[in-house]
């Protein structure tokens, strides 16, 4: 009997671990690539940049719409949104640049902003990337620009070698258990077991797993460890609430920090963004600690090696508040308003 | 030195290794070999129940993980529990009543291990680490004293899960090692295949079921010492006057040695 639970229950952890890995969160689904990051357009002429992406998840991508806003260039998306990118497919995206006569010349750095969501049944999630993209100005020229092919590119590791990677290894383990129960062969398990500490903590390694493990150790997420609730509600500001923020009469930098698998984060951004729309003198700037980890240990949202978020930090004071819960009045008198 | 004095020192160290942050070193890429929170402001490893959790809800296949847990495994299984987790000790410093164990509802922690992998996977978010005492100890207090958490709900929360914890700990010896463990319930699965084990000399044995008395986890150590639930801590080897149960670090052998009486 018990005999028979135990491989219920062993059959039940590999199965649930099978159907976790194939789950994903709030967690940016797509990867993007330009063919042609440093692009030359000749004043008054055309240049074309072909935008790569790829959904390696399995989950749709939807409404993935790039935006790029460059004074003096008209910029035409072909086509202006893929409304959805079914999972485990890639889609491209023309962008053809026009340019003005009168366009300056020289090199300048751009940011194609690319604004995508995905929902997980009721649950959905809205990402905006950023690709970087330099431009480089030059004198009109007579040579037509060439439309490169648009051909569809592999990403290095697909998502079905990894998952035939964890399948072979799961059937080595299998047959090696199998001998050593059926013919109390004990070696090939224990060359099993030693091929898949070696390749997994290799191939993790290849696939920087390693820094995902210790970035996730790096930053406390407030409501992940349940030291205070994720709040999932909607932003509102209460009309008292309101009418404090419009009493500050002073210029107001915020720097919000924040980390993309952090459940309380979407709502202290949004609270934020929420009281600059009331109070132009607030302004503030969405800070993710996994890219800029160094301004978050100089702002002193460190607690003993912890990057805590979500944390809203007053420039000018120094004054910084942890966490979403209650922010409203938090937010009020962190900013000075009268309350 | 005495195996009892050994297993004293290397429980030491496990919590120096889990509180080495004091030295100020800040996280690194090891997963920890116990249940041992990563949040907790002095912690340099990441805890592999949390980290599991969040690879679920990234999506990522956790080859890094596998290997990790699978090179514990291997070293010492459950021996790890025994011999190295902090909260372990915590149990061991509270086993005053060294009950049998229900071998039946020992599966319990599979159960867990699954609802929380689930639970991740539902609900993109780590569940049980909202429920999980070790956090509670090792995040939501030093927190409180910090000034980042606060005496809300979830702190509430995480004080019962801690007090039940810690009631069951001092009514049954081990009680989260035995029947609670998401990490243990990981760690049992190679208990059988582990290099650090138990062995029995049948010749030896008298059947007097002293190892009976002295086992924290409730077990026969004469006829279960390849028990998944074994956490090769060695105070039955120590209570054998015979020297029928040893520990050893080596492979395996297949199959079962029982007593010849």
């Amino acid at each position: 009997m018990n005999r028979r639970i135990r491989r219920a229950f062993v059959l039940a952890f590999v199965s649930a671990l099978a159907i976790a890995i194939g789950g994903a969160g709030q967690e940016p689904i797509l990867t993007f690539s330009l063919d042609n990051a440093n692009l030359s357009i000749p004043q008054g002429g055309t240049a074309v940049a072909i935008l790569r992406i790829e959904n390696g998840s399995v989950y749709q991508g939807d409404d993935i719409e790039p935006i790029l806003a460059i004074e003096g260039i008209e910029v035409s998306p072909e086509p202006e949104t893929i409304e959805a990118l079914p999972p485990f497919d890639s889609g491209t995206v023309v962008l053809r640049l026009s340019a003005d006569e009168g366009l300056p010349l020289g090199i300048a750095s751009h940011v194609i902003e690319v604004l995508y969501a995905y929902c997980i049944g009721d649950l959905c999630f809205q990402f905006a990337e950023e690709i970087p993209l330099t431009l480089t100005v030059t004198p009109p020229s007579e040579i037509p620009v060439e439309i490169p092919e648009v051909l569809p590119v592999e990403s290095a590791y697909p998502f079905w070698i990894r998952l035939g990677a964890l399948g072979f290894g799961f059937a080595f383990l299998a047959a090696a258990i199998v001998l050593r129960r059926m013919a109390s062969v004990r070696w090939p398990l224990y060359a099993v077991l030693c091929l898949f500490v070696l390749g997994g903590l290799a191939y993790g390694v290849v696939l920087n797993q390693h820094e995902q493990a210790q970035g996730i150790g790096a930053v406390l997420c407030t409501s992940c460890v349940g030291i205070e609730e994720a709040q999932h509600g909607e932003p509102e500001w209460t009309p008292a609430g309101i009418a404090a923020l419009e009493t500050i009469d002073e210029e107001i930098e915020l720097l919000v920090f924040y980390a993309v698998w952090c459940h309380a984060c979407p709502y202290a951004e949004a609270m934020v963004e929420a009281a600059a729309s009331h109070n132009s003198r607030i302004g503030f700037r969405f800070v993710d600690v996994d890219v800029e980890p160094e301004l978050a240990e100089a702002s002193g949202v460190v607690r003993t090696g912890r990057t805590v978020v979500p944390a809203i930090l007053r420039v000018d004071t120094g004054k910084i508040l942890f966490g979403a819960e209650g922010l409203e009045a938090r937010l009020i008198d962190l900013l000075g308003g009268d309350s | 030195m005495k195996l009892g004095h050994r297993r004293r020192f290397a429980q030491g160290a496990g919590l120096l290794f889990g509180l080495f942050g004091i030295t100020g070193i800040g996280m690194t890429h090891l997963i920890f070999p116990g249940l041992h929170c990563y949040a907790c402001p002095l912690a340099v490893t990441v805890c592999p129940i949390g980290l599991i959790q969040n690879l679920i809800v990234f999506g990522t296949i956790p080859f890094f993980w596998l290997g990790a847990i699978a090179a514990y495994g291997l070293i010492a299984g459950r021996g790890f529990c025994g011999w190295f987790c902090p909260f372990g000790t915590l149990n061991d410093l509270l086993a005053f009543r060294k009950v049998r164990i229900r071998d039946s509802i020992s599966y319990s922690k599979f159960a867990i291990l699954i609802g929380t992998l689930i639970a991740a996977w539902a609900f993109a978010d780590t569940m049980f680490c909202k429920l999980c005492p070790a956090a509670s100890i090792e995040a939501s207090i030093p927190y409180l004293f910090l000034g980042v958490a606060k005496v809300n709900r979830p702190f509430l929360v995480h004080m019962g899960t801690l007090a039940g914890t810690i009631g069951g700990m001092i009514l049954i010896a081990r009680f989260w090692c035995r029947y609670l463990c998401p990490m243990g319930a990981i760690l049992s699965l190679f208990n059988r295949v582990s290099f650090l084990h138990l062995r029995l000399s049948p010749d030896r044995c008298a059947g007097c079921g002293t190892c009976t008395r002295s086992c924290p986890m409730g077990l026969e150590p004469h006829t279960e010492h390849d028990n998944h639930n074994c956490i090769k801590c060695g105070e039955c080897v120590e209570s054998c006057h015979l020297g029928a149960l040893s520990l050893r670090v080596g492979p395996q052998k297949a199959g079962r040695e029982a007593p010849r009486r």
